[in-house]
């Protein structure tokens, strides 16, 4: 793509074709015109800039560059125009200055063209003197430049001799000029700040640079502009201090060393300041850290108070964006968007802040909000604004589950190109959230050939990699990310994400050594190695030690929504119901009204039999998220556990209407496929898991369901075949979970010794129910009637029936049995799929 | 001056059409477009009897004389961004040629990536061989260009610039679009005019937009130029040779134009005043 740039008139083109998308500074405006208009409009200035290859952002950062750069040089040289009044002068001054604050190439550029050439001093001196300049960058400069106009003069002189004795014609003089000043060579050698390892670069980037021209012997020409310059350098040097001396000793010396003192002054003084204001923040963080909510508000109150009398609005509207960014890392978003909203009202035109707010209400579940902010970004003319308005649009629509309607955001948001890697990122992240993993394998791939600096990106390929159960190949580029990029907040990440695919493969040793390194490695508010540290004890069916994990991590982040829904999470999967329901009576109210809490509210709910209440909890969600498949895929559990299949069957192909790979939804389709007695897919249930050569937990996982669907379809040999392969896995907390199927496959083969090895241990409802057939069928009536009991303790509504088809058969012992040993078999079968 | 057959009137030999004086005897030969312009004054005056046909039958005439009339007033203006008008109008700025002339233009030139504008196929066309001495502008009521060019308008001294200007029906670009010319083709003749015939060419252009409630400036400004965003549609004024600072009659700008032009704008007033260049600003 090319682009045309025009800093004078503030106009870019980005053509395509015999068209181009007209671009004007400060104005969000695009207008589409014909190329000839193109070369109309960009013919009438003298500074057009071609570029090649370019993209949209980049050709809008560099219409912004240019336009800086142009304005900069005639906002100067009016500054030295003596038919221009002072007064009409120091607008412009503050306006330069203005610009140099907000952009230091614009400043070095200036510097570079006005140390090319000898000017009028007296131009200089005249508004030099005027005292209201002092401690601006305009006056330093201006400083500078009028001490060094000897120095100037003579470089100008040394390079138009080397010229001439070298004979170039005015063009190539002008050309190689044009390369020096781009160096910063005559800024250099003029401000005496050039010396001989300077002097060196300059010679191998001229020989560079001269290679392809017309210039004869440019080797030669190069050497002699370096032996020749070389009598010029000065810094360090004993020359270096007198030229110091003689700016002091000069006419208008008093003024001039007050000025010098003050400059050098003010330089101190604001990374003093500067110094204090971040040990400020640094303070406010500790306070949030120890959750001293009132006196990180005063403290924050004091430091942006001061920065609004001494540094202006601009510097408090950052610092308060930086805490907000703080308080959200440690959950606290209603901290973060009172801290956010302060900044925008003290720093409007700061569009940065709108994101912040956006983001916030992001966090806050406010989506409406949230995307108002976001619009507002929208009309920025930083196209960086612009893009993460766009992407944060998209953000929304991912979080409702509108998966093509983000799709759409983001792509008009990469439209043209962007210079960021974060949309791209979110691209990747939203085609892995429907199943498209090669497509976002490819984003990342791009992303991290584009910003090889980005560890994220490798990262990503990774996972992507894992998620398509390529776990070597994942393995292989966790460990090239972890010798590439040596950041300790990188090293902590990727140590995390391969200790946790090692555990998901059962390789557990090695996986706590990784975890462990990233705990050292990770920061307060940085949970997740924690959080998988905890997890692979889970899997690794060590109950207790993720406990012991989650609970220390808890302590001091009691507003850590991810903390809190991992240990709820472990608690009711282990079956420890009322561990998990003090556990959340004791939350603060704020922290049990986030959506994930109120799941697992509502799955502990459906533990207690309080279905209805359960359900209640999961449709009011429901009608806020229409597409949260996490919510989804617990309705449709609730309504399987009410025996309500039909609806069950409708709410799990509602999810896969939303993600057509969702394993939960999946395997709760054919569930009720077999409650309704037809028969299972197992196509479906195994997906992209290779049954051969199992390695990850999912792996085992989707074994033991087939294993289940095997059964239920009187495959029973292969049933258990595949049962006993997750039995022998490393995977201890699949076994609580297919120990029943196994033993019930045992029974169905006659193996009754091992079917009772199988569920002896067991602790779950089926497994108890299991227990119980297997004592009722050896007439061991008592046993049968106490496992029975205890499986009736908290059993989900479906096993109704086959706990009374058990009590029936066994413990009441009906002489003319109304159940056959096949009932129950398949009655069992139905609860275990349900279960599963 | 020249004689019809294209000679010098002075030393009667063929002169080149692109110059201003004559090769032989350096005789003032006037300016290569005003002169194309004369020479296809027939072919304007033959479209001027049809149009002026149209506007009897539809009993105008009095708007067309009206708008005749503001025509002639009319005056020539330039748009362009403070930021390069500045250096284009002080031409006697020594800074201002020095470094944003030379030494910007240098670093620029260094980084090989100038740009080259396809302007001479359409151009040349126009103005074979002395285009690059033209400065295109548009014809106004009101003081201002086209605000698509920048957001600062320049308006000519008529008297500094009557002489070497030829007007031509509209941009050329649109022009040779429109009329399927392709590269080695003439121009149709009867779509330019001389500075004393720019209202001719103004109704030939405009007639059949014309109604009788249209009575003042006001009312004619947006049929003499049509702003819109893609593609503005004026007449186009074509200035042969320098513009010196002296020939500005007026700047004008626009409130909403960028904080830079303004404070440039601004600190050159009494620069403008000293100039005699009058100066305006324009709430939107």
């Amino acid at each position: 793509m090319e682009a045309y740039v025009s800093g004078s008139a503030g106009l870019a083109a980005i053509v395509v074709g015999n068209h181009a998308k007209l671009y004007k500074v400060n104005s969000t405006e695009v207008i589409d015109v014909t190329i000839n208009i193109v070369h109309q409009l960009f013919s009438s200035n003298d500074d057009v800039l071609v570029l090649k290859n370019t993209n949209k952002s980049q050709t809008i950062k560099k219409l912004y560059t240019e336009k800086n750069k142009a304005d900069c040089l005639i906002l100067f040289l009016s500054l030295l125009d003596d038919m221009i009044d002072f007064e009409s002068k120091y607008p412009l001054i503050e306006h330069l200055n203005d610009i140099f604050d907000k952009d230091l190439e614009a400043y070095d550029y200036l510097c570079n063209v006005m140390f090319t050439r000898p000017l009028p001093i007296i131009n200089i001196k005249s508004i030099l003197d005027d005292s209201l300049l002092l401690n601006s960058k305009v006056q330093s400069l201006l400083s500078l430049l009028f001490n060094s106009q000897d120095q100037i003069k003579k470089c100008n002189e040394l390079f138009n001799s080397i010229c001439d004795r070298r004979k170039l014609s005015s063009d190539k003089s002008s050309y190689v000029e044009g390369i020096l000043i781009n160096k910063g060579f005559f800024y250099n050698f003029g401000s005496k700040q050039a010396n001989n390892h300077f002097l060196q670069t300059i010679q191998f980037e001229l020989i560079e640079k001269l290679k392809n021209s017309n210039i004869d012997d440019y080797v030669n020409f190069s050497s002699c502009i370096r032996t020749e310059f070389s009598s010029l350098t000065t810094v360090g040097s004993n020359e270096a201090k007198i030229h110091l001396q003689e700016i002091e000793e000069e006419g208008h010396k008093s003024e001039r060393k007050k000025t010098i003192y003050q400059a050098k002054a003010k330089k101190e003084n604001n990374k003093d300041a500067y110094d204090r204001v971040q040990a400020q923040i640094k303070k406010i963080r500790e306070q949030l850290r120890l959750r001293l909510i009132d006196p990180a508000k005063r403290m924050a109150h004091e430091l942006i108070e001061s920065q609004l009398k001494n540094g202006g609005n601009e510097f408090a509207a950052q610092s308060l964006c930086s805490i907000s960014e703080y308080a959200k890392k440690l959950n606290l978003f209603e901290l973060q968007l009172e801290w956010s909203l302060l900044a925008s009202e003290k720093a409007p035109n700061d569009y940065r802040t709108y994101g912040h707010i956006a983001d916030a209400y992001v966090n806050l579940d406010d989506m409406n909000e949230a995307k108002k902010y976001f619009e507002i970004c929208l009309k920025s003319i930083d196209n960086n604004h612009q893009v993460y308005g766009q992407t944060g649009l998209a953000r929304i629509e991912r979080s409702r589950g509108n998966f093509p309607r983000a799709m759409e955001l983001i792509e008009l948001a990469l439209d043209g190109g962007v210079d960021d890697s974060a949309p791209y990122i979110f691209k990747a992240e939203l085609l892995r959230d429907q199943g498209m993993l090669k497509e976002a394998f490819d984003i990342y791939e791009l992303v991290s050939r584009n910003y090889p600096e980005l560890g994220r990106a490798v990262c990503g390929k990774a996972a992507v990699l894992a998620e398509q159960k390529k776990f070597d190949d994942a393995e292989e580029v966790y460990r090239f990310a972890l010798k590439n990029y040596r950041s300790s907040e990188e090293q902590c990440f990727i140590f995390s994400s391969l200790g946790f695919l090692l555990a998901r493969l059962g390789k557990f040793t090695e996986s706590h050594k990784l975890l462990d390194k990233s705990i050292n490695l990770s920061s307060f508010e940085d949970v997740v190695p924690l959080l998988s540290k905890a997890k692979a004890f889970q899997m690794e069916g060590k109950t207790k030690e993720a406990e012991k994990v989650l609970l220390k991590t808890f302590k001091g982040r009691e507003s850590f929504n991810d903390v809190i829904e991992q240990l709820l999470d472990l608690y009711i999967s282990n079956g420890e119901i009322s561990k998990a329901s003090n556990f959340y009576t004791k939350l603060k109210e704020e922290m049990k009204e986030s959506d994930i809490v109120q799941i697992r509210l509502s799955q502990l709910l459906k533990e207690q039999g309080e279905y209805e209440d359960s359900l209640q909890i999961i449709d009011k969600l429901k009608a806020r998220r229409p597409k949260y498949i996490l919510a989804l895929n617990e309705r449709a559990s609730i309504l399987k556990t009410k025996e309500k299949y039909r609806e069950a069957l409708l709410q799990y192909k509602a999810v896969l209407e939303i993600n057509v790979f969702d394993r939960v939804a999946n395997l709760g389709v054919q569930a009720m496929n077999f409650a309704f007695n037809k028969r299972v897919d197992e196509k479906s249930i195994i997906l992209d898991i290779n049954i051969s050569n199992p390695k990850s937990i999912e792996d085992y996982q989707a074994i033991g369901e087939l294993g289940l669907v095997k059964l239920s379809i009187g495959e029973t040999e292969n049933g258990k075949e595949l049962l006993l392969q997750v039995k022998n896995s490393s995977f201890k907390s699949l076994h609580a979970r297919f120990n029943a199927a196994l033993s019930l496959a045992g029974l169905k083969l006659g193996q009754d010794n091992a079917a009772l090895k199988a569920v002896k241990k067991s602790k779950n409802s089926v497994g108890f129910i299991q227990k119980a057939v297997i004592y009722g069928m050896q007439g061991k009536v008592n046993l049968a009637r106490e496992s029975l009991k205890q499986a009736e303790h908290h059993h989900p509504q479906y096993m109704n029936k086959v706990i009374e088809m058990v009590r029936n058969t066994y413990i009441n012992a009906a002489n003319d049995a109304i159940y056959s040993q096949e009932d129950i078999y398949h009655e069992q079968l139905k609860v275990m799929l349900i279960a599963a | 001056m020249t004689t019809e057959e294209g000679l010098c009137k002075s030393c009667n030999t063929p002169f080149n059409n692109s110059r201003t004086l004559c090769d032989v005897c350096q005789s003032d030969i006037g300016f290569p477009n005003v002169r194309a312009a004369i020479k296809n004054q027939k072919l304007l005056d033959d479209r001027f009897k049809l149009v002026m046909a149209s506007i009897n039958s539809r009993q105008l005439e009095v708007t067309a004389n009206n708008y005749k009339n503001a025509v002639n007033d009319a005056s020539v203006v330039i748009a362009r961004s403070m930021t390069s008008l500045l250096p284009m109008i002080d031409n006697s700025n020594v800074l201002l040629s020095t470094f944003h002339h030379q030494v910007a233009s240098n670093a620029r030139l260094a980084e090989n990536n100038e740009f080259d504008p396809k302007r001479e196929a359409v151009e040349s066309l126009l103005h074979p061989f002395y285009y690059k001495d033209v400065h295109y502008a548009a014809l106004s009521l009101d003081s201002v260009g086209i605000k698509y060019y920048g957001d600062v308008h320049i308006q000519f001294k008529d008297n500094l610039i009557k002489h070497r200007t030829s007007f031509f029906e509209e941009n050329p670009f649109n022009f040779v679009k429109k009329h399927k010319i392709i590269v080695g083709e003439n121009i149709p003749g009867g779509y330019s005019a001389t500075w004393e015939e720019k209202w001719k060419l103004a109704l030939c252009k405009s007639h059949a937009n014309l109604t009788s409630d249209l009575k003042s400036n006001d009312d004619f400004k947006n049929i003499l130029v049509v702003e819109c965003e893609k593609n503005p549609d004026f007449i186009e004024a074509h200035i042969f040779g320098t513009i010196h600072v002296a020939c500005i009659n007026k700047v004008t700008m626009f409130s909403d134009a960028d904080k830079t032009s303004m404070l440039l704008f601004n600190a050159n007033k009494s620069k403008f005043s000293t100039l005699n260049i009058d100066t305006e600003v324009r709430g939107m």
